[in-house]
């Protein structure tokens, strides 16, 4: 899938989350939007599927607008996506392996149980969670249940996956595990991928681009290379972990250049 | 501006109880417009009935007991001043099977399974569990509500049944012990008085369905304030509170109106 969002607002609580937000993700690429906690980073992946709606702006789904979608539309759509929760978002009276089921046995009615169970099978040891079917959300830990929910979120083969923070949570081990499996995803089905996260090592590790989210916007874009020697001290300051800089200061420098305020040159 | 604070209070008050009235409606018309998925949810509906007879049975006939006793201990006093406490039995059928039976088992389940109902959906709806739902396409209205809606329209007349039975035995133990009156004439009474079928289809069925709604009514209300939780755990709480006050409100008032339309009714 291509997405493209154009000049997206959103407000919520009284403050303007999206301010304007543009991106561009080619079909097959993997994307990854870091930024600092509350910046809207759970917001704009929720604009992606339909969970939130934009006050303004264009959000573009193989060139197709999708602002304003009716539930209809929203169905069709979500069936190519799948959208791994923050809190993995695993029903609670239901094992590991019905919640990995159940958008087969809602939407796939034809499918026998035999072929249900394979393929939650295969999905589980995918990420690793080959012993947990038949556990329940309230007996794994944080990063079980974010794997339980990354496996449902691909057991239908989706074209788009949208992972937040796919890592928080899991051990270093672990987390390059599925960074694997994300990129295996992209290589192996073409999955387009776009993935929230304030895990550095994962985001060089996955990501085709990397985007930083700060006040609403995407204040620098480029490859993990060019992400990692980036001279904008924003940017730097995140990936660095540092206390002091623009972003922790009541900063009056400007995010897109790094220079003293002046009117903004670049408007993206 | 300082006098017009109370009147923008109200005014939102309005507005708030409006929107949440508008939002309850849609809901059950939407639940109702996924009956046809209630083959389906069958083994949703029978764990929730489940829930709903583990949370609700016990304290129920213990209520029950009591208000039976107390009923009779009351009315049998003032019946006895007249030297008619043979009707005892019926008064106390008639009370129970009207009013009482299906009121007491409403606030019961409104206390305990609507508010545990807005708890538990209030959660998911926090925890982001309602969203994977939407993002899944499976409609939480088919999958989450209508199940709940459909358990308490067949269990609070269930439980109402269980809470007359119970109630009438309560009363034959005072109406005995206390003031004197035989378990025959107890229940010879109440049989003379149900052989004429009007007023036996009057006093249970009418009852009955009056139990139906009110299980209805605190479905809705509990599975509306769970669906519209925000603020996570405090805002669990605020919603179980309100799916509490709200459905006693909405019963005491339903209870009302219907009452005088099966009157009507039958008279
Ligand atoms: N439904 C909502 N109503 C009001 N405010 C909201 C809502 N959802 C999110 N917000 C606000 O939007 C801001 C961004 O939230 P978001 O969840 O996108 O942050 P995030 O970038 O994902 O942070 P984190 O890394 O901590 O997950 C927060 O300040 C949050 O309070
Ligand atoms: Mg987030």
């Amino acid at each position: 899938m291509h997405i493209l969002l154009e000049n997206v607002f959103k407000e919520l609580g009284g403050r303007q989350i999206l301010n304007s937000l543009s991106l561009e993700i080619p079909q097959g690429q993997t994307y990854c939007i870091i930024g600092r906690s509350g910046t809207g980073k759970s917001v704009t992946l929720k604009h992606l599927v339909g969970l939130l709606k934009a006050d303004r702006g264009k959000i573009l789904i193989d060139g197709i607008n999708m602002v304003g979608f009716q539930d209809r539309q929203l169905r069709g759509l979500r069936k190519r996506m799948g959208y791994l929760f923050q809190s993995g978002a695993l029903l609670n009276w239901m094992t590991v392996g019905e919640n990995v089921a159940l958008p087969l046995i809602e939407h796939e009615r034809q499918l026998s149980r035999s072929e249900v169970l394979r393929r939650v099978r295969e999905k589980l040891a995918l990420v690793g969670l080959q012993d947990a079917e038949d556990k329940l959300p309230e007996n794994l830990s944080g990063g079980m249940k974010k794997r339980a929910g990354l496996a449902r979120a691909i057991i239908r083969d989706p074209e788009l996956v949208l992972y937040d923070e796919p890592t928080s949570g899991l051990d270093p081990v672990m987390s390059s595990q599925i960074d694997e499996v994300i990129r295996d995803l992209q290589t192996e089905l073409g999955v387009t991928s776009i993935v929230v996260t304030h895990d550095m090592a994962s985001a060089y590790r996955v990501a085709d681009r990397i985007g930083m989210l700060y006040e609403g916007q995407i204040i620098e874009e480029g490859t993990p290379d060019e992400i990692r020697s980036t001279t904008n001290p924003f940017v730097r300051q995140f990936i660095q972990g540092d206390t002091k800089g623009p972003l922790t200061a009541e900063s009056s420098t400007d995010p897109f250049t790094g220079s003293k305020k002046t009117a903004r040159v670049k408007d993206s | 501006m300082i006098l017009l604070r109370p009147f923008e209070a109200i005014g939102s008050q309005i507005l708030d109880t409006a929107f949440k009235a508008g939002y309850s409606l849609t809901l059950f018309l939407r639940s109702v417009a996924c009956l046809g998925g209630i083959f389906e949810k069958r083994k949703s509906i029978a764990s929730q009935l489940y829930i709903c007879g583990v949370q609700s049975v016990g304290i129920t006939l213990v209520v029950a007991l009591f208000t039976g006793m107390i009923l009779a201990l009351q009315t049998g006093l003032v019946l006895q001043r007249y030297n008619i406490e043979g009707f005892l039995g019926t008064v106390i059928l008639v009370t129970l099977c009207r009013e009482m039976g299906p009121f007491m088992c409403a606030f019961i389940l409104a206390g305990r399974v609507g508010s545990a109902m807005a708890a538990e959906i209030g959660t998911m709806n926090v925890s982001e569990e309602v969203d994977a739902l939407r993002v899944m396409s499976i409609d939480p209205v088919r999958f989450l509500v209508m199940p709940r809606i459909i358990s308490l329209v067949i269990f609070a007349p269930v439980l109402t049944v269980f809470t007359n039975f119970v109630g009438v035995l309560g009363g034959s133990i005072v109406a005995n012990l206390q003031i004197g009156v035989e378990y025959s004439v107890y229940f010879g009474k109440i049989f003379e008085y149900l052989e004429d079928p009007k007023t036996t289809l009057e006093i249970f069925y009418g009852g009955l369905f009056k139990s139906a709604v009110f299980g209805c009514t605190i479905a809705v209300i509990g599975c509306s304030n769970g669906l519209r939780t925000s603020q996570g755990a405090v805002g669990v709480g605020k919603a179980s509170r309100k799916a509490v006050v709200d459905s006693f409100l909405f019963i005491l008032m339903l209870n009302y109106f219907m009452s005088s339309v099966i009157n009507r009714f039958f008279y």
